[in-house]
């Protein structure tokens, strides 16, 4: 496999991973009853995306893997970071003040604040890779 | 941070394509791609890389834009 290829994937399996974690913020925060208790899923589907660029790393061998994960991939990375961190904030802010009001519970509230957190970083992630060789495939070489 | 680059004259200078020089010095063609459209400054270890590879030394690849022989 081809670093391209794996970069590829890992950006579609990021962005599709974020989705899916605000799809279940969502889902929270209009059913509570039926999706706070399954607050473990989050953890399940975080583990099942390392073991994916895992095995898909392993399978490009360790070259492909440097050149999939460079420091261009770092420094969107870091802009992913800075985007999850002020995301939480807010998210944050309005859960205290939504707790405060007795328009959320606890129990729902921390589910929906980890997975937007999460989901930020991964959506982030996964749009500015998907950007980035959408970019490269239109440039010429 | 922008920085004037010369790395597309350079690269093309020397035959080589995005690809092929990403291939070169371990990055994705996406890197290279950045860099040359100055999206993203390199690092040091990565400008010499390039540096490296199309045999000349960082400051014909790179200039601070306020130096007079900017010419980008």
């Amino acid at each position: 496999m081809s670093a391209a290829r794996l970069s590829l994937i890992w950006s579609a399996a990021m962005a599709l991973f974020g989705i899916v974690f605000w799809l279940y913020a969502a889902l929270t925060l209009l059913v509570p009853a039926a999706f706070a208790p399954m607050g473990f899923m989050l953890a399940i589907l975080g583990a099942l995306l390392v073991l994916l660029m895992v095995v898909t790393g392993a399978m490009a061998g360790e070259a492909n893997v440097a050149r999939a994960w460079d420091e261009g991939v770092e420094h969107d990375s870091n802009r992913a970071h800075r985007f999850g961190f002020t995301v939480a904030w807010i998210v944050y802010l309005v859960a205290w003040l939504f707790l405060s009001r007795g328009w959320l519970t606890v129990d729902a509230a921390f589910p929906v604040m980890g997975a937007v957190t999460g989901g930020s970083y991964c959506i982030f992630m996964g749009m500015a890779g998907l950007r980035g060789w959408h970019d490269t495939r239109h440039a010429p070489d | 941070m922008t920085l004037v680059t010369h790395l597309t004259e350079r690269r093309k200078a020397a035959g080589l394509t995005q690809s092929r020089l990403a291939e070169k010095v371990g990055v994705s063609r996406k890197t290279i791609n950045t860099v040359e459209n100055r999206v993203f400054v390199p690092s040091t270890t990565l400008a010499l890389k390039l540096a490296r590879e199309l045999g000349c030394s960082v400051h014909d690849l790179f200039e601070l834009p306020d130096e007079p022989e900017a010419k980008q």
